[in-house]
């Protein structure tokens, strides 16, 4: 097959009628000469203007070969011995391996029935055999666990008993499948064709390059109706009053019009719904209460339009498990487990968070642990940690690791005691703003300490209003390390000459909470105390995670919600990765390009401007012999 | 333009024979520098101290045709012309007449191409001059070249003695117009013809290639000039050789005028070889 680089350059041929036009036009007269009398004057064969008037047939035809040999060679033309299209010829004909994308999104859109009717298109072109491989399956996550077959019936089965998964997978990997899979016949004429809706969720990473002289055609399939589609983005549950359950759910209209919808909850013990009407691309919070069952039970949430179908359906239902949140952990940090030294606080602060409260749907369980277990991994499910005083002066508390919780929205709780300048100097490593340690105040024991007014705008005094503030005052605290609080703090407790007795600094997206005193008898009445379960757990609500105090019920499995509706790859950009600059691709809505494969192309420029040399050096022989012939004898 | 070479002709002429003399006295004139001075009479040089020239009978009776080619072929400038053909040969016309209307003679004038285009009859001075001027510059060359109707004529009413000047290229069949000339020298009148031609005529320019459109045919001729050059004037030579030897044994007087030249110079030079013959 004949193809052209530059084909725009065919369109100089019409400049060869330019040597025939000069040609008749010297041909026809040269300038008139009226003269007196021509009775002396004979006919004689006009000399050739140099050597390159044309005025003879054979000079006209070479010169114009010449003309038409240059323009070719500046075309660009290439010989492909390639098979035709239309399949009648004798030559060999390619191996083809198909390479499907069976990610979510191949589930909505029409683009598996797209998959099939182009399938079907390619089965009826003439082919030596077939090969395919579907990636961004399940099945994948196993080197050789690529579904695979080797006619495209087989594939056709495949799809009839498959849908594609929920997950998107890695392409990258599936692709170098289906390079290996290729290059079983790396001699002969290879064809990859690619079947994707080529999403960027799924085809935005880096691509593998294909090897030259596999031809590549890109087939993007489910175009139909992309701007029309329903979602559910997530299910939170909580806890609600009298013993119920609050399911709020996050619903998104991503088409372009404003849609009438209906949700549906169901458990195992009652069904509700809901109709919204729901703007474009606009999260709408959908909530609906039902009791709490006994147990912890499966529940579903679905959405669907009144009008239409939603053409992607994977983002349309959630089930999530239908119970009040876990409790809240708190982990408690004990340098001797063995010993129990310390665990007087501890005891006294499991002892307020474990008392339940039928209007506070807030649970904690404590834990108390070692250092060891004062860790990111351990942090990351933690809601609070609690350092006693026993603990806060001792090296071996990680305290990097617990800034980094602060820092990361965590609550850190901590009391001081005698060792409270080792536990300052640990924080000041950490660049953690504490404050000034001053000293200890109440050495001697029969000093004694009262609280003061609250702060203004303390959390307590919302807890301690009037004359439940009595108890507070009440409390007398013996011994408790004085300090100046930085700029950032705010004074939960203070002593009635306003040194802090608990206080909250914030850092990053957490706080610390000092305590200038431990929370045993030690130093104080406070375990004793009536006011120590409100305070401890207004302390502790201070860092409560509203994600974590919830139930939030992903789409089991997690569905890429991201995928229903994400921008597509152009085809020149994929291209690009896979095979350069080469070749080009079509859409599912035009035919497969034939792509001539420029490996083997036989470029034919040098061969017309050698030509042209020759016919020149002819041309020029020619000439010379017919001036010489002209030329009359004397 | 006539009367200026003429003067100045005249001023260098010491003997012509375009003075009348004749047996009869007829008149005395004015004595004009150049004149033979045979005829002055000095008697009555003696007397008013004037010299005077006699005039004779026979001189009035001095007739002059002139006979111009009017065909297209006269219409030719070349390149180094400064005019063509036909404005050089009616002014060589014009300026003999002018010569012979002062000497006193009878002028005629003929002009033709394929045939007689104009005859005008000799006469005297005043309105035969006038006359024959007025028709020198109204004629245009055209048609082609035809002498012997007009030969014919003037022989009709050829009486006397004359001088016929044929002005003309004499492109024609080379032996036609010595031939048709010798008819009237045989008849005693004394002949004279005068070839005019152009330079281009006289010496092929050499171009490279041209398209020769004859002027009087309109037959066309395409060729290399720079081929056909030296061909051309040998054959051009060799015509004239024929035709003054022809011209010759009519004993017809026989001269070629290049239009480059200068009219003035070209007559003068030729009636001063005719005196001194």
């Amino acid at each position: 097959m004949l193809s052209f680089a530059q084909p725009f350059f065919l369109f100089a041929l019409g400049g060869l009628v330019v040597p025939f036009l000069i040609h008749r036009i010297s041909k026809s007269r040269p300038i008139a000469w009226n003269f007196p009398s021509i009775a002396r004057i004979r006919s004689t064969p006009l000399p050739r203007q140099g050597s390159r008037a044309i005025s003879d047939w054979p000079l006209l035809f070479l010169r114009t070969l010449i003309l038409a040999l240059f323009i070719l060679a500046l075309a660009g033309p290439s010989w492909t011995p390639n098979a035709d299209q239309s399949g009648a010829s004798k030559e060999a004909k390619p191996y083809g391996t198909i390479v499907l994308d069976f990610s979510s999104s191949m589930s909505g859109w029409d683009a598996i029935s797209d998959t099939k009717k182009l399938l079907r298109e390619l089965d009826a072109e003439p082919y030596e055999s077939w090969k395919w491989l579907v990636i961004n399956h399940p099945d994948d996550q196993r080197r050789d666990g690529y579904p695979t077959g080797e006619s495209i019936p087989e594939l056709l089965n495949f799809l009839s008993q498959n849908r594609p998964t929920f997950n998107a997978m890695n392409t990258r990997q599936g692709l170098i499948r289906a390079i290996e899979m290729v290059g079983a016949h790396s001699d002969q004429s290879q064809h990859l064709h690619l079947i994707s809706d080529f999403q960027e969720s799924n085809w935005s990473d880096r691509l593998p390059e294909i090897p030259s002289g596999v031809e590549i055609r890109l087939h993007r399939v489910g175009l139909n109706s992309r701007n029309f589609n329903l979602g559910i983005q997530d299910v939170i549950v909580v806890p609600s009053e009298n013993e119920r359950l609050r399911v709020i759910c996050r619903v998104v209209n991503f088409g372009n019009t404003p849609l009438t919808a209906e949700m549906r909850l169901t458990t195992t013990d009652e069904t509700a719904s809901a109709r919204v009407t729901l703007e474009p691309r606009s999260p709408y919070p959908v909530v609906f209460e039902i009791a709490a069952p006994s147990a912890s039970t499966d529940a579903s949430v679905e959405i669907f339009p009144l009008e239409g179908k939603d053409p992607y359906v994977r983002d349309n239902q959630v089930t999530f498990r239908a119970s009040a949140p876990a409790p809240l952990e708190v982990l408690a940090l004990l340098l001797d487990p063995i010993s129990g030294k310390d665990s007087g606080e501890i005891f006294f602060l499991k002892q307020a968070l474990d008392t339940e409260s039928s209007s506070e749907w807030l649970r904690y369980a404590l834990l108390d642990v070692g250092a060891f277990a004062i860790e990111p991994q351990n942090l990351s499910q933690t809601s609070a940690v609690f350092i006693p005083a026993g603990a806060f002066g001792d090296p071996s508390v990680p305290w990097g690791a617990l800034v980094d919780y602060i820092e990361s929205g965590g609550l850190v709780v901590a009391t001081m005691g005698k060792n409270a300048v080792r536990g300052f100097q640990s924080l000041q490593a950490q660049e953690y703003p504490t404050g000034k340690y001053i000293g200890l105040a109440g050495r001697s024991r029969s000093e004694r300490f009262f609280v003061g007014s609250l702060p203004k705008n303390s959390p307590l005094s919302t807890v301690f209003e009037g004359p439940s503030a009595r108890d507070l005052h009440l409390m007398s605290i013996s011994r408790y390390v004085r300090m100046s609080l930085p700029q950032e703090s705010s004074l939960l407790l203070a002593t009635e000459k306003g040194f802090p007795l608990i206080a909250t600094i914030p850092h990053g997206e957490g706080s610390l909470v000092l305590s200038t005193f431990p929370w045993d008898r030690s130093a104080s009445d406070f375990p004793l105390r009536p006011s120590f379960l409100p305070i401890v757990r207004e302390v502790f609500a201070l860092g409560n995670d509203k994600a974590k105090s919830t139930q939030s019920a992903k789409q089991k499995p997690p569905a890429p919600l991201e995928e229903s509706v994400t921008e597509f790859v152009p085809a020149e950009e994929i291209m690009m990765q896979l095979a350069g600059q080469r070749t080009s691709s079509s859409d599912r809505t035009d035919r497969p390009q034939v792509i001539s494969d420029q490996s083997q192309a036989t470029p034919l420029t040098p061969w017309l401007l050698l030509a042209a040399i020759f016919v020149f050096a002819l041309e020029s022989i020619l000439a010379r012999q017919l001036i010489r012939s002209s030329i009359p004898s004397p | 333009m006539a009367k200026v070479m003429v003067e100045g002709f005249l001023s260098g002429l010491h003997r012509s024979r375009f003075h009348g003399f004749g047996s009869e006295f007829l008149q005395y004139r004015a004595y004009t520098p150049g004149e033979d001075p045979r005829m002055i009479d000095w008697k009555v040089y003696a007397r008013q101290n004037r010299l005077q020239s006699k005039v004779f009978q026979e001189e009035t009776n001095m007739t002059c045709w002139l006979m111009l080619d009017a065909s297209a072929s006269m219409d030719y400038t070349g390149r180094n012309a400064v005019c063509s053909k036909f404005d050089y040969a009616r002014m060589i016309a014009a300026a003999i007449a002018y010569l012979a209307f002062r000497q006193g003679d009878q002028v005629g004038l003929y002009l033709y191409n394929s045939k007689l285009v104009d005859a005008i009859p000799p006469g005297q001075r005043g309105n035969r001059q006038s006359a024959i001027f007025h028709t020198l510059s109204k004629i245009r060359p055209e048609n082609s070249g035809n002498p012997e109707p007009v030969v014919e004529y003037i022989g009709h009413h050829l009486h006397g003695r004359g001088l016929l000047v044929c002005i003309s290229d004499m492109l024609e069949d080379d032996s036609i117009l010595p031939k048709l000339l010798s008819r009237i020298r045989i008849r005693h009148t004394d002949t004279l013809a005068l070839q005019v031609l152009d330079p281009d005529e006289l010496n092929l320019p050499e171009d490279e290639a041209a398209r020769f459109v004859d002027l009087e045919t309109g037959q066309e001729r395409i060729t290399s000039p720079k081929t056909i050059a030296d061909d051309y004037n040998k054959d051009m030579d060799a015509y004239q050789r024929r035709l003054r030897q022809d011209f010759a044994n009519a004993q017809i007087d026989y001269e070629v005028f290049n239009t480059k030249q200068s009219l003035g110079h070209m007559l003068a030079a030729y009636l001063h070889k005719r005196a001194t013959c």
